[in-house]
């Protein structure tokens, strides 16, 4: 399978939002449920637009939702490169 | 497995079954004399849009119902972004194909081929783009891009 370079954390902030479901977060950000799925299972990055929007949902800044693992980069290395960016 | 790699699924197999159906009738055309064999390709061509696009339309409304049945979920009223992305590559993948056997086809009748073998190969490369279609719809909803 093609390794997806973006990780997310939108199920456990659905947990953390009043147990939302998937069909909900989907119908506030206009997409349909699969795609809220293939997001979370990432096997699908989503477009910049859509990335703000689930942020806007969560009232979270997006790099607490997304975050970019570049090739042969482990979890910690991309932390680093995040706090680098800060 | 989603809806749409099911309903592609179904659709693959729809094709198929039209497809054999009138191949398999078209066959026995071999015999036919030069000047009425376009004629009865042309026929064919016609009757398996007709057929496939009844087929398709009737089996789809089918396989909504089963499956709203059997998922308790109906199906997407709409297509996001993800929808429309796998939607491009897969016509993509079909156009490869289809450019691909057309230039086969015509390589046919560029080395002095029958025109049966010609039409045999356009109808063939009709077939598999269909295929590629939805295979290229059930590979990107499955594995993700």
């Amino acid at each position: 399978m093609k390794k997806n370079l973006v990780k997310n954390n939108i199920r456990q902030l659905r947990f953390m939002k009043h147990e939302m479901t998937q069909q909900q977060l989907a119908d506030r950000v206009g997409v349909t449920r699969q795609t809220i799925v293939a997001i979370e299972k990432e096997k699908y990055s989503p477009s910049l637009e859509l990335a703000f929007l689930i942020a806007q949902v969560f009232e979270l800044p997006l790099e607490e939702i997304f975050s970019f693992h570049p090739q042969g980069t482990d979890s910690s290395q991309a932390t680093s490169l995040e706090e680098e960016g800060k | 497995m989603t809806y749409h790699s099911k309903k592609a699924i179904v659709s693959i197999l729809t094709s198929l079954l039209v497809f054999l159906y009138l191949f398999i009738d078209i066959q026995g055309a071999g015999s036919a004399g030069v000047e009425s064999l376009p004629q009865l390709w042309g026929v064919f061509f016609l009757k398996w849009i007709v057929i496939e696009v009844l087929a398709k339309m009737v089996i789809l409304i089918v396989f909504n119902i089963l499956n709203r049945l059997a998922t308790r979920e109906a199906e997407p009223s709409f297509a996001d972004e993800r929808d429309r992305m796998i939607e491009l590559k897969a016509v993509r993948n079909f156009c490869f194909m289809f450019s691909f056997g057309f230039f086969v086809a015509m390589g046919a009748l560029a080395i002095h081929q029958p025109l049966s073998v010609m039409f045999n190969t356009l109808a063939i490369d009709f077939f598999l783009s269909g295929l590629v279609l939805n295979l290229s719809y059930i590979f990107y909803y499955q594995r993700g891009f």
